[in-house]
């Protein structure tokens, strides 16, 4: 057991230090910056006067309270859509099954860029798509650029191919005979999925619900070229405090802010949904 | 000459002793079977001989020699695996020839020794086929071919038969015991099937809980269970616990809770200790006369009857005990049916009377 | 009646799938678009077709060096994610090792869940605390971590279907540890390892923003290029060199489809 026991960690040792020193390590100095004075503000030592000076500005609140929401509205969104589009994928098999899947993991592929460059092209009022329909008088200017639905559709189309993913992949372990004996009992497609398929699907909802909020929370791509000046959220927020205003103390501690609200977020998550998760 | 001796072999996993102070011996050219239910540390003791585990304490020796941290390997034994673990991206050629290729050998010696050991197991002009073109049966002997194929001193096989339907299992079971005789070779099955075990086995070794139970030929395990253990797990059995009243050497009397008073034979039996009686199912007369010639014999209530195709089983009531007899499905033997007032009987021979 | 209430929940359940796939390749089919469209602004309306947005690029001599940086950073990326990745499924998957699998499976993903820009700065200020530039090593670095919980997630999907009692087997015929691997674990695994390989180098040479605070002059990757250039103008050439981009992403789907029956999800 004791050779097996180390040549297990001798394994895993190389992919844990990698995780160590380029996430681990930096997180927490970065942490440890967050604590330090900056330009703006005078004091010695440790102390949590970043926090408290961003979270006493209305503007900057503002800008946490929009990161949040953003990230809220984007993973209702996308498990809702997300959950059918699973549902329905498991008719397909094979070939023609993975082929939508890789179809659907495309965009990752793409790159953030690219489809970001997609919905400016998209979304401009004067734009190649809603240029011609405001033309002829279709629709009213929806003026989507800069606005927060704009960001919100461009973020619900970027993690929908994850939460299509996780939900698929959890679909999939619940056993066909398990509908098949609930349908032998009496149930009828309603309460086969109420009673049977969402309870069972209940844990990769949790995993898509955290993949999705945490993946529009830390989205920086999206809310930078569709958002804009006028809808900053933390993490275009840390590229301001950094590329305009050279103040790494306080983008540490907005960086740091982001990610103490994604962990509340998730553990928040886990126990609202977790309730209903039976073992 | 390849002997094979475990002495004191023990094998802890966190929180549990797999095997626990095994030591046997498997004699040259004779084929072995472990047998017991699953968790009794069979198979841990295989992979221990086959060197994928390390034992905690004790050593093996094969021919002699001091294997007991020799890497598999080294070890010149050959393993056939309970899923074959035939490689998917090799041939049957390629899989039978892997062993010699890692020896070194040329081309021609291999290809010879895989024709060989094609023939062996009836699969010639097959070497071509990926192993998922085969059936199952068939990479069963692919399976079997590749091990042998390294001329190994000693032969392992881990629920060989278990992925095989009925019928398969039947010939297999011949087919090995075909090929194992023909090379001579050494042989160490293990299986949760009694009905295998017995089958094939020159010696049968019971384990439970890590511990060797008994060893010794099919028949002796059968009719002479060595521990209350053996006794039970060999066979269809009825088990009666109750108080001894009498003994007398190795035979003893033994007093059910319902007044029943049952002669048996056992060893280390002392009166007044509580003990049970084990008689297989298929040792209990069950006639409406009374059996006068049997010592053992109580008037009873056919309580149910269950048709069982070769014979059929009688589930009877007689003064508190419920006990079982199979009888053959065969014109001589009477037919109840539930509700019937009969006789059971056995000799005193067929009652094993075990101690607490 | 019962059929074609039934038919016609087919025809929806398609119709769906349908508007969610537009939905999701819609951004790119524009991008493709667009850059054929001779509108000197972007994003403007469609007033024809043409190349010559393609033929701007090889006037812009940095977008050239830039993808060779890319490809670079891409390559010895994702070959460090995946040799970590493989060694760490390995430790995973086997029997008999350490419990805690789940937990650790979900330790090694966590750099999908932590912000990239977070982890650029982070790596930034750590580097600068110490004095020393990130430089082109610390960039690779970076992006493979970030890369890396995708190797693993292919890697084991791979080991999943792994018998590894076909190593007990090689061993027990006289191949040692190291032949073992070469004749039996590695081939077998090939097809998990060569699409997590193709995965990481794509995911790596579009990440955007985990190079944002690591890249200098020297080490500028394609999309910082393209960052930089949209910061100061936009037109369709952007979208051409994007066009580029997925039909190198779709060519490499394909080829894994088509040659190594890869699956994403078992």
């Amino acid at each position: 057991m004791n050779a097996a026991r180390t040549l297990h960690w001798l394994l895993l040792l190389p992919s844990l230090l990698l995780l160590a020193l380029l996430l681990g390590l930096p997180l927490a100095a970065m942490l440890a910056r967050s604590l330090e004075p900056n330009v703006l503000l005078s004091f010695t030592g440790p102390a949590l006067d970043n926090y408290a000076y961003l979270l006493s500005r209305a503007y900057y609140l503002q800008v946490i309270w929009r990161t949040l929401r953003l990230a809220a509205e984007t993973m209702l969104i996308a498990i809702p859509l997300g959950y059918a589009a699973a549902m329905l994928l498991q008719g397909l098999s094979g070939r023609a099954g993975n082929l939508a899947i890789m179809g659907l993991t495309f965009p990752i592929l793409a790159g953030p860029l690219t489809v970001v460059l997609g919905w400016m092209a998209l979304l401009a009022d004067g734009g190649p798509f809603l240029g011609p329909l405001v033309e002829a008088g279709l629709i009213a200017r929806p003026r989507l650029l800069g606005s927060e639905a704009g960001v919100v559709i461009s973020l619900v189309q970027f993690v929908l191919p994850f939460a299509v993913l996780t939900l698929y992949t959890g679909l999939r372990q619940i056993q066909p005979p398990m509908h098949e004996a609930a349908r032998s009992l009496g149930a009828g497609a309603l309460s086969r999925f109420w009673h049977v398929t969402l309870p069972l699907s209940l844990p990769s909802v949790l995993s898509a619900g955290i993949i999705t909020f945490s993946l529009a929370a830390s989205s920086f791509i999206s809310p930078h070229y569709l958002g804009g000046a006028g809808q900053l959220t933390l993490t275009t927020l840390v590229s301001q405090f950094i590329m305009a205003t050279f103040n790494a103390e306080l983008a540490a501690a907005a960086a740091g802010l982001l990610l103490l609200l994604m962990l509340g977020s998730v553990v928040a998550l886990t126990a609202a949904i977790g309730r209903f998760i039976r073992p | 000459m390849p002997e094979l001796v475990l002495s004191h072999v023990t094998r802890r996993f966190s929180g549990h002793t797999a095997v626990d102070d095994l030591s046997l011996t498997v004699r040259d050219g004779e084929f072995v079977c472990l047998l017991g239910p699953s968790g009794c540390g069979k198979t841990t003791t295989l992979r221990i001989i086959a060197g994928f585990e390390r034992a905690d304490a004790g050593s093996l020796t094969l021919d002699g020699a001091d294997i007991t941290a020799l890497p598999p390997e080294k070890r010149e034994i050959g393993v056939v695996f309970q899923s074959y673990a035939l490689f998917p991206h090799k041939t049957v050629a390629e899989n039978i020839g892997f062993g010699l290729k890692m020896r070194g050998r040329s081309r021609a010696e291999i290809a010879t020794a895989v024709e060989q050991a094609l023939a062996l197991v009836r699969l010639d002009g097959l070497g071509g086929r990926y192993p998922r073109a085969l059936s199952g049966g068939q990479q069963q002997r692919v399976a079997l071919a590749r091990a042998l194929a390294i001329r190994p001193r000693l032969l392992l096989m881990d629920e060989p038969l278990s992925n095989l339907d009925a019928q398969l299992r039947e010939e297999m079971r011949v087919e090995i015991r075909r090929i194992q005789h023909s090379l001579g070779i050494t042989a160490v099955l293990v299986t949760h099937d009694q009905g295998e075990a017995l089958a094939m086995a020159d010696r049968v070794a019971v384990m439970s809980q890590g511990r060797l139970q008994q060893m010794a030929a099919p028949a002796e395990i059968y009719e002479a269970p060595a521990t209350a253990f053996v006794g039970h797990f060999i066979g269809q059995v009825n088990v009666l616990e109750g108080r001894l009243e009498q003994v007398d050497g190795r035979t003893g009397l033994l007093a059910l809770p319902g007044g029943l008073k049952l002669a048996g034979a056992g060893q280390g039996l002392a009166a007044g200790q509580a003990a049970r009686a084990m008689v297989k199912q298929e040792r209990i007369a069950l006639t409406r006369a009374e059996p006068t010639g049997l010592p053992n014999r109580f008037p009873c209530r056919v309580v149910e009857r269950t048709y069982l195709g070769g014979g059929i089983a009688y589930r009877c009531a007689a003064a508190g005990a419920s006990l079982t007899a199979l009888l053959p499905n065969h014109p001589l033997f009477e037919r109840f049916a539930p509700g019937d007032a009969a006789w059971l009987g056995w000799t005193a021979a067929d009652c094993t009377i075990f101690p607490g | 009646m019962r059929g074609s209430i039934r038919a016609l929940g087919r025809l929806a359940g398609g119709l769906y799938l349908l508007l969610l796939y537009l939905f999701v390749m819609g951004p790119l089919l524009f991008v493709i678009a667009t850059s054929f469209n001779p509108a000197t602004s972007f994003p403007s309306r469609f007033e024809g077709f043409t190349l010559s947005w393609y033929a701007a690029i090889l006037e812009r001599p940095e977008f050239l060096a830039a993808t060779g940086t890319s490809a670079l950073v891409a390559a010895l990326a994702a070959a460090l994610a995946v040799l970590v990745a493989f060694l760490a499924a390995y430790a995973l998957s086997r029997q008999g090792g350490a419990g805690g699998r789940g937990a650790m499976a979900t330790l090694l993903a966590s750099p999908l869940l932590v912000p990239q820009v977070v982890v650029s700065l982070a790596i930034l200020q750590l580097a600068s605390s110490f004095g020393i530039g990130t430089g082109f090593w610390g960039l690779v670095a970076a992006h493979a971590v970030y890369v890396m919980p995708f190797a693993l997630r292919l890697i084991l999907t791979g080991f999943a279907r792994f018998d590894f009692a076909v190593e007990e087997a090689s061993r027990s015929l006289g191949g040692g540890p190291l032949a073992t691997w070469r004749e039996v674990t590695l081939p077998l695994l090939r097809p998990s390892l060569v699409a997590g390989f193709t995965f990481c180098f794509i995911l790596s040479f579009v990440n955007l923003p985990l190079s944002l605070f690591l890249t200098g002059p020297e080490t500028a990757t394609l999309p910082i290029v393209m960052f930089a250039y949209i910061e100061s103008r936009i037109d369709p050439m952007i979208a051409a060199v994007a066009s580029l981009i997925v039909l190198a992403a779709a060519t490499a789907t394909l080829l894994l489809d088509r040659f190594l029956r890869v699956r994403l999800v078992d």
